[in-house]
C-alpha cells in the first residue's frame, strides 16, 4: 500500500464507518452497498468507453451510482426493511466518498479485467478494516453481535458483554467510532514507520 | 452538420438517453416491489418490539399512510389494545431517530389518554442501553411528541 492511498481509505471509512450504527449487520450491508458501487462504477466506465461515449462517461457513471444505489436500497427494503429504515441516506454517502470518485472515475489498467482486479483487491482491502471496525463497536460496544437475516436483524448477545456494565459503550458512540479510526490510523503509521527504519537500516548496510 | 456526423451524434445520444431510461425503468420496478416489503416487514418490526416492552398486549393492524417527507424515515400502524380496560391506543410509529450511536430505529405509541409515548428500540441495543437511554431522553422525545400527532393529524387519523 502506497503511503498516500491510506488517505483514501480513511476518507471511505470516515464515510461508510462513522457515521452508521456500529453493528456487524448494518456494516455487511454498507461494505456490500460500497462494493457494489465500485464495481459497478468501474463497468458502467469501461462500457462508455467501448460505446464511445467517453465525453458522456462523467454522467453516466455519476448516475448510474446513484440508480445503483437506489436499487441496492430497494433490494434492502425488500431483504430487511428495518435495515433500510435504520440506514436511509447513509447508502448515499459512499456515492459521495473520494474513494469511490478515485475508484470509479480514474482507470488502474486499461483492460476492464486488470482493472476490476485491481479494484476488487482494493475493495477486498477496504471491506475487511471496515468490517473489522463494525465487529468490534458491535461486540465491545453493544456486547452483541448482529446479522441481517429474512426480515429482521438477528442479534446474539456475548457471553463476556453483561449487560450490568456500559464498560466499553463508549466505542458504539461516534466519538468511539472516530477514536477507533484514530488509533488504527496511529498503529498503522507506527508500524509502517518501523518497517520504514528497517529498510532504511538494511539498505545502510 | 454533415449527415454522418448527425448520425454519430444522434447515435450517441440515444445510447445515453437508453442507458438512462433503462436505469430508471429498473429502479421504478424494484421500487414497486419493495413498497408491501416495506409495510408488512415494518409491521412484524413494530409487533416484535411491542411484544418485547409489553408482551400480549397490543396487535398492531393496518398500515397508515405518513402524508409528509417523514415517510422515508418512519412507518405508522393503527394498533388495537387486547386488554379491553387499558388506555385505546390509536396507532404506533416506527422511526429513525438520532442518538449518539448514529440512527436507531425507536417506536412510539400513541395513546388517546397517554398521548406519545417512548416504547423503546426496535433492535437490542445490548448492553448500550444505558448510554442510549440516557441520551434520548429529552428533547428527542418531546420532539417527537410534537410531531407523531401532527403526522396522524396529517394522516387523518385524528
Amino acid at each position: 500500500m502506497k503511503d498516500r492511498t491510506i488517505y483514501f481509505y480513511l476518507a471511505a471509512v470516515l464515510t461508510v464507518v462513522v457515521p452508521v450504527p456500529g453493528r456487524l449487520a448494518f456494516g455487511l450491508l454498507m461494505v456490500v452497498a460500497f462494493n457494489v458501487q465500485v464495481l459497478t462504477g468501474v463497468l458502467v466506465g469501461h462500457l462508455t468507453e467501448r460505446l464511445h461515449l467517453d465525453d458522456l462517461k462523467n454522467v453516466i457513471v455519476s448516475v448510474e451510482l446513484v440508480a445503483v444505489t437506489i436499487l441496492f436500497k430497494q433490494l434492502v427494503i425488500f431483504f430487511c426493511p428495518v435495515a433500510a429504515l435504520t440506514l436511509g441516506f447513509s447508502f448515499y454517502l459512499p456515492a459521495l466518498a473520494s474513494a469511490i470518485i478515485e475508484f470509479s472515475y480514474k482507470y488502474a489498467a486499461p483492460s476492464l479485467a486488470a482493472d476490476m482486479k485491481e479494484k476488487a483487491l482494493r475493495n477486498a482491502v477496504f471491506s475487511a478494516v471496515a468490517l473489522g471496525i463494525y465487529l468490534v463497536r458491535d461486540i465491545v460496544g453493544f456486547g452483541t453481535v448482529t446479522f441481517p437475516v429474512w426480515r429482521r436483524i438477528a442479534v446474539a448477545h456475548v457471553p463476556f458483554g453483561a449487560r450490568t456494565t456500559a464498560a466499553g459503550a463508549f466505542f458504539a458512540t461516534i466519538p468511539g467510532a472516530f477514536v477507533l479510526v484514530a488509533v488504527l490510523l496511529a498503529l498503522y503509521l507506527l508500524v509502517t514507520g518501523q518497517f520504514a527504519v528497517l529498510r532504511r537500516a538494511g539498505g545502510g548496510r | 452538420m454533415p449527415d454522418n456526423e448527425l448520425k454519430a451524434v444522434c447515435k450517441k445520444y440515444g445510447i445515453f438517453f437508453g442507458i438512462m431510461a433503462g436505469m430508471t425503468a429498473v429502479v421504478l420496478c424494484v421500487s414497486l416491489l419493495a413498497h408491501g416489503s416495506w409495510r408488512h416487514g415494518l409491521a412484524q418490526t413494530a409487533q416484535a418490539t411491542l411484544d418485547a416492552y409489553f408482551p400480549d398486549a397490543y396487535t398492531v393492524g393496518d398500515f397508515v399512510e405518513i402524508r409528509s417527507t417523514m415517510a422515508t424515515s418512519a412507518a405508522m400502524f393503527a394498533v388495537s389494545s387486547r386488554d379491553a380496560a387499558a388506555d385505546r391506543p390509536v396507532c404506533c410509529v416506527l422511526v429513525r431517530i438520532p442518538t449518539v450511536a448514529g440512527a436507531e430505529p425507536a417506536l412510539f405509541l400513541y395513546g388517546q389518554r397517554s398521548g406519545v409515548q417512548f416504547v423503546g428500540y426496535a433492535l437490542d441495543v445490548g448492553k448500550a442501553a444505558h448510554v442510549l437511554n440516557r441520551t434520548v431522553q429529552g428533547s428527542t422525545i418531546a420532539y417527537w411528541q410534537k410531531q407523531i400527532p401532527l403526522m396522524l393529524e396529517k394522516a387523518g387519523v385524528l
